[in-house]
C-alpha cells in the first residue's frame, strides 16, 4: 500500500514536471509552460522594472578605452566613445540589449532558416526565400566588403558587441519571444549584417511588373498596351527638376538591340509576393532663403511596414571622427538617416526597375544546361539545406544558377520555359574605396556638401534618393545607387534568356547618376516619383508614385518664412492631390446623367470635401469606395482574367487622365453589355457601388495597425484612431506609413525633432516597448538633444552605462 | 499547524536559493528532498508544500509584477486568451504550489514505505 502511494505520487510528480516541461506539449501553441511560468526563468523575468532604471559598468577585453552611454527620458542612448570601432562595439551591444529577437528573425526570415525555429509551417517561405538569392546576394557583398579595412573594423566590432551581450544571458534573461518559440540566440555574423541589408533591398527594390505587363500586352495587344500604360505623367514633378541640364556624354550602348520581349510566357502569375506597393517615402529639403530662422530645414520620413518592435532604433553616437544623431536599424552598424551640427541627411526609396525575368531555354531535359545564343551553357548547381524544427533530416532544394541569375521559378506548364531572376542586389560591388557602412560613417561624420558628395560613392544597393541640407546653406539631392544601362523598354517585360542581346548594357556612371545641387526654386525634394523628366539620357522604368510628390512640390514652391512647425505640419499633411483632380471630374460625369444620386446626401457632403483624410471624415471612405469601384469598372477587360492570369493594371494618374480627356474612349465601355458605357456611366455605377457601403470614418476604414513581428495580437497595437492616405504626405495606410518622422533645422546648434511608433525596446515587457505610438498618432514630435558631451545639461539622463577595458 | 508553516517556510526558503540557479523543475525535486531530509509527514508536506510553492512563485512574480506596473503581465494575460494580470499571478502561484505540494509530497513517502 505505501509502495504504491509513494510510486503514485513519483510518477505523478514526474510525469506532470516532464508534461509541463515540453514546448508546445501534445500539438498546442504552447510554450513549455514550467518554464515560461517560473518567476525565475520565464515571462516574469522579462517584466523590467518601470522606474528603476540602475548604472552600471560593463568591462570588456575587446575595448581599448572608457566609454559612457547616457540615457535619456525617453530611453534614447547617447553614445560616447573614444574611437569609432569601440562606439560600433557598444552599438552592437545595445541594439542586441534592446532587439535581439528582432534582429534574428529579420535575418532568419531574409536567408530562408525560418523553419529551423518555426517548423513546417515556415518550409516553403524558406524554400523561395532560397530560390530568390538572398544568402547568395549577401555573401557576394560581404566578399567587397570584407576587403575594406575600413569595413571590417567596423563590421566585426558590431557583432563583438552583440555577441558580448549574448554571451551574458543565461535562458532566463532570453528575450520573451525566444522563450515563446522556444529557441536561443545564436551568434551574430558579418553575414547576417549583409543578409539584413538585403532584406531592405528585399522590401525596397524587388518590385517588378515584368510578368503581369507581358501579359497584358499580349492580351491587349501592343498599341494599346502603350496607350493605356504610357511611362511618363506628362504632369509630373520629378526628383530633380526638369531645369537641371545634362553635361555629360551618354554613354553608348554596346549592344543596342534587346532580346525582344513579345514572348510567350506560361507562368499565370509573378512567382512570389511583391513587396507592399505601399511602401515609400517624403525627403525634402529648403534653403535658408524660404525660412523664418535663416536657416536651411531638412526633412525625411521614411514610410515603412509599421510594426514592433518597430523598424527604427534612434541613437546618438559620438567618437572623435563624428557626433551625429538619428535613426540606425538593430542588427546593422551606423546611423541611416540623421543630422549632426553641421548637417542633416536623409532617404527615400528610387523605383527604378532592378529586377528582370529571363525565359531559361534548357539544353536537356535535366536541366544541367542551358542555351544563350546556341551554344550549351553549364548550369551551377547549388543544393540548400534547409533545417526544419520536428524534422530528422534537413530538406535539401537544388537552385539551378545561370548567367542571368538563379532559376526561381519552375513552369509547370512550360518546363522547358523556367524563369531566372536577374537581380541588382545579387551583384558583388564594383570595386571601392569604401562600402555601404563607409558611406554612413562619412555622412555621420560629415561637415558639408564636399563630404555628402564623397560618401554617396559607397552606396549601391537598394538605390536612393539621398537629400543633404548643411549649416552653409547647400541643399542637394541624388538619386544615388548602382543601376543597370538598359534599351528603350527593355525589363518592362519578360526578356528572353536565349540570346546574349537581352542582357543589361551596363551600369550607369555615378557621375551620370541624376542629382542637383541648389537649385534655383530653393528646395529640393522626392516622394518615390520618377527621377528626372524625359529628357534624361537614359532609359529607365519602374514603379514610381506621383501624386505626393506632385503635392510636396508644389506646397514648397509656395511656402515661405518656413518654420520647424510648418514642416512638421507637411508632413501631417493629410491632403491629398488625387481627389483633388479626380473627384471634380467624377461629380461631373454624375451632374451629367440623369440619375437621383446627384443628389443624394453623401454625394452632396462630398461635395464640400476639402481633400483630406482625416480620421473622423466619412468623406474619403465614399471616395475611396467610388474611385476604386470606377476603376475596376473601367477596366473589367483586364479583371476578367483576375482568376488565371496576373494582368498589370494602368496606373491610377492615367486612368485620371482617360476620365478627364477622353470620356469616350472604349475602354470604358462594358464588355458584358451590349449597350456602349461612357465614363459617365462608369462613374454613376462606380457611385452606385460605394454607396452600398454604410458611411464610416476614415480611420476605422482604414483600420491602421502596428502589428508585432509574430503576428501576436496581444504585442501590437491595432485599429488606431488615425487619418492619412498613401497618396497623401501622411502617408498613414492600413500597415505602412511614416516610420520615422525627423525635422532639422541646421542653425547655430541643430534644432531637430523627430518621432517613430515604437519606443527604443523591443521587449513587450518595457516601459519603453511602445511608449511613442500614441504621440505619433496625435501628430507629437520629440526634441532631438544631439549632446556635446555625457554631462550636456539639455537632457536629464535615467540612467548610464559605463563601458571600459577588462583587466 | 505549526509542521505546515514550517514546511512551508523551508520549502519557500530552500526554493527561492535553489531556484535562482537551477531549471524551473528543481522546484519538486528541492521539496521532495526537503521534505525527505525535514522527515516531513505526508500531509504537512503537502499542504506545507502547496503554501510555500504558491509563497514562493506567486510571491515573486507578484514584485516582478508590481515593479513592471503590470505592463508584461496584462499583454501576456493577453495573449493566453484575455486573463488579467492579477490573475496571471495567481496562476503562477498555483503552478509552484501544485508542483511543489506533488514533490514534497512524493519526498515525504520514501521514508514512510520503510
Amino acid at each position: 500500500m505505501r509502495h504504491i502511494r509513494f510510486l503514485l505520487a513519483l510518477v505523478l510528480t514526474a510525469g506532470l514536471t516532464v508534461l509541463a516541461s515540453l514546448h508546445q506539449p501534445m500539438g498546442s501553441p504552447l510554450p513549455a509552460l514550467g518554464q515560461f511560468l517560473s518567476p525565475f526563468t520565464g515571462f516574469w523575468q522579462n517584466a523590467d522594472p518601470a522606474h528603476q532604471f540602475k548604472d552600471a559598468t560593463l568591462a570588456f577585453p575587446q575595448l581599448s578605452a572608457e566609454h559612457e552611454v547616457v540615457f535619456d527620458e525617453r530611453g534614447v542612448p547617447h553614445i560616447f566613445a573614444q574611437s569609432a570601432e569601440d562606439a560600433s562595439f557598444i552599438q552592437g551591444y545595445i541594439h542586441a540589449r534592446d532587439r535581439l529577437w528582432q534582429m534574428d528573425i529579420s535575418v532568419r526570415a531574409t536567408i530562408g532558416r525560418l523553419s529551423e525555429v518555426m517548423g513546417e509551417r515556415t518550409l516553403e517561405r524558406d524554400r523561395l526565400q532560397r530560390r530568390k538569392g538572398l544568402l547568395w546576394g549577401a555573401e557576394n557583398a560581404l566578399k567587397k566588403w570584407m576587403s575594406s579595412p575600413e569595413e571590417v573594423t567596423i563590421i566585426n566590432a558590431y557583432c563583438e558587441g552583440v555577441n558580448a551581450y549574448i554571451s551574458s544571458l543565461k535562458p532566463a534573461d532570453y528575450p520573451l519571444e525566444f522563450k515563446l518559440l522556444g529557441y536561443a540566440p545564436e551568434p551574430w555574423t558579418p553575414l547576417h549584417i549583409a543578409a539584413f541589408y538585403k532584406s531592405m533591398s528585399e522590401a525596397l527594390c524587388s518590385r517588378h511588373y515584368d510578368i503581369p505587363a507581358t501579359h497584358a500586352r499580349t492580351l491587349l495587344g501592343d498599341s494599346l498596351f502603350q496607350v493605356l500604360y504610357p511611362e511618363y505623367n506628362p504632369a509630373q514633378s520629378p526628383v530633380i527638376p526638369e531645369t537641371v541640364e545634362w553635361n555629360f556624354e551618354q554613354l553608348p550602348l554596346q549592344q543596342p538591340t534587346t532580346g525582344d520581349s513579345m514572348l510567350s510566357i506560361g507562368a499565370p502569375r509573378t512567382p512570389f509576393d511583391l513587396p507592399s506597393p505601399f511602401i515609400g517615402s517624403n525627403n525634402w529639403a529648403v534653403r535658408a532663403e524660404k525660412t523664418a530662422n535663416g536657416a536651411p530645414i531638412l526633412c525625411n520620413d521614411p514610410h515603412l511596414k509599421l510594426r514592433l518592435p518597430a523598424v527604427w532604433y534612434e541613437l546618438q553616437m559620438q567618437t572623435p571622427e563624428y557626433n551625429a544623431y538619428g535613426v540606425s536599424f538593430p542588427g546593422v552598424p551606423g546611423i541611416i538617416i540623421g543630422f549632426n551640427n553641421k548637417m542633416a541627411w536623409g532617404v527615400t526609396n528610387v523605383g527604378h526597375d532592378v529586377l528582370d525575368w529571363y525565359r531559361i531555354d534548357w539544353a536537356n531535359p535535366e536541366k544541367t544546361a542551358y542555351l544563350i545564343n546556341g551554344q550549351e551553357q553549364p548550369v551551377r548547381e547549388i543544393v540548400e539545406v534547409i533545417q526544419v524544427k520536428g524534422r530528422q533530416a534537413p530538406v535539401r532544394d537544388t537552385v539551378r544558377y545561370t548567367a542571368w541569375g538563379p532559376v526561381t521559378y519552375n513552369d509547370p506548364e512550360h518546363p522547358n520555359h523556367d524563369m531566372a531572376m536577374r537581380w541588382l542586389a545579387h551583384d558583388e560591388p564594383a570595386e571601392k574605396p569604401f562600402y555601404a557602412l563607409g558611406a554612413f560613417t562619412r555622412l555621420m561624420g560629415g561637415q558639408g556638401l564636399a563630404d555628402y558628395q564623397t560618401a554617396l560613392r559607397g552606396w549601391e544597393s537598394p538605390a536612393q534618393n539621398f537629400i543633404f541640407a548643411s549649416q552653409d546653406n547647400d541643399i542637394a539631392i541624388t538619386v544615388n545607387g548602382k543601376l543597370p544601362l538598359k534599351a528603350d523598354q527593355q525589363g518592362r517585360f519578360v526578356q528572353d534568356g536565349s540570346r546574349s542581346a537581352s542582357g543589361w548594357k551596363g551600369f550607369i556612371p555615378h557621375e551620370h547618376l541624376p542629382r542637383v545641387v541648389n537649385p534655383e526654386r530653393g528646395f529640393v525634394s522626392s516622394a518615390n516619383q520618377r527621377s528626372t523628366g524625359p529628357d534624361y539620357p537614359y532609359y529607365y522604368n519602374g514603379g514610381f508614385d506621383d501624386y505626393r510628390g506632385r503635392y510636396i512640390n508644389r506646397r514648397l514652391a509656395e511656402m515661405e518664412g518656413i518654420t520647424v512647425e510648418d514642416m512638421k505640419a507637411l508632413q501631417l499633411d493629410s491632403r491629398s492631390l488625387k481627389p483633388e483632380e479626380v473627384m471634380p471630374v467624377l461629380l461631373r460625369l454624375l451632374d451629367q446623367t440623369a440619375s437621383e444620386l446627384r443628389n443624394h446626401e453623401r454625394v452632396t457632403a462630398l461635395r464640400s470635401w476639402d481633400y483630406n483624410f482625416t480620421k473622423d471624415a466619412e468623406a474619403p471612405s465614399l471616395f475611396e469606395d467610388w474611385f476604386k469601384a470606377a476603376y475596376a469598372q473601367t477596366f473589367d477587360e483586364l479583371t476578367v482574367w483576375e482568376d488565371s492570369l496576373e494582368v498589370l493594371k494602368p496606373e491610377e494618374w492615367r486612368f485620371v487622365e482617360l476620365l478627364t480627356t477622353q470620356p469616350g474612349h472604349a475602354i470604358f465601355d462594358h464588355q458584358v453589355t451590349t449597350a456602349v458605357e461612357t465614363a459617365q456611366d462608369i462613374a454613376l455605377r462606380g457611385l452606385e457601388e460605394a454607396l452600398q457601403q454604410p458611411p464610416i470614418s476614415w480611420a476605422a476604414y482604414q483600420s491602421t495597425d502596428i502589428g508585432h513581428m509574430a503576428m501576436i495580437p496581444a504585442f501590437s497595437r491595432l485599429d488606431l484612431d488615425v487619418g492619412g492616405y498613401e497618396d497623401a504626405p501622411n502617408a498613414i495606410k492600413p500597415e505602412h506609413g511614416p516610420s520615422w518622422r525627423m525635422v532639422v533645422e541646421l542653425g547655430e546648434k541643430p534644432n531637430a525633432w523627430g518621432i517613430f511608433p515604437g519606443g527604443p525596446s523591443g521587449n513587450p515587457g518595457s516601459v519603453f516597448y511602445d511608449p511613442m505610438v500614441t504621440p505619433w498618432v496625435e501628430g507629437q514630435y520629440n526634441r532631438l538633444h544631439l549632446m556635446d558631451n555625457p554631462d550636456d545639461a539639455s537632457v536629464q539622463p535615467i540612467y548610464r552605462l559605463t563601458f571600459k577595458t577588462a583587466e | 499547524m505549526q509542521k505546515i508553516i514550517s514546511a512551508a517556510l523551508a520549502i519557500l526558503v530552500g526554493g527561492a536559493v535553489g531556484q535562482s540557479l537551477l531549471a524551473w523543475w528543481s522546484l519538486p525535486v528541492l521539496a521532495a528532498l526537503i521534505a525527505l531530509i525535514f522527515r516531513m509527514r505526508p500531509r504537512p508536506a503537502l499542504i506545507g508544500g502547496f503554501l510555500g510553492g504558491l509563497l514562493l512563485w506567486g510571491g515573486y512574480a507578484a514584485i516582478l509584477n508590481v515593479q513592471n506596473d503590470g505592463i508584461l503581465s496584462a499583454r501576456i494575460g493577453a495573449l493566453f486568451g484575455g486573463v488579467s494580470g492579477i490573475l496571471l499571478v495567481f496562476i503562477t502561484g498555483f503552478f509552484g504550489a501544485v508542483f511543489a505540494a506533488l514533490g514534497a509530497w512524493t519526498g515525504s513517502l520514501v521514508r514512510e514505505k520503510e
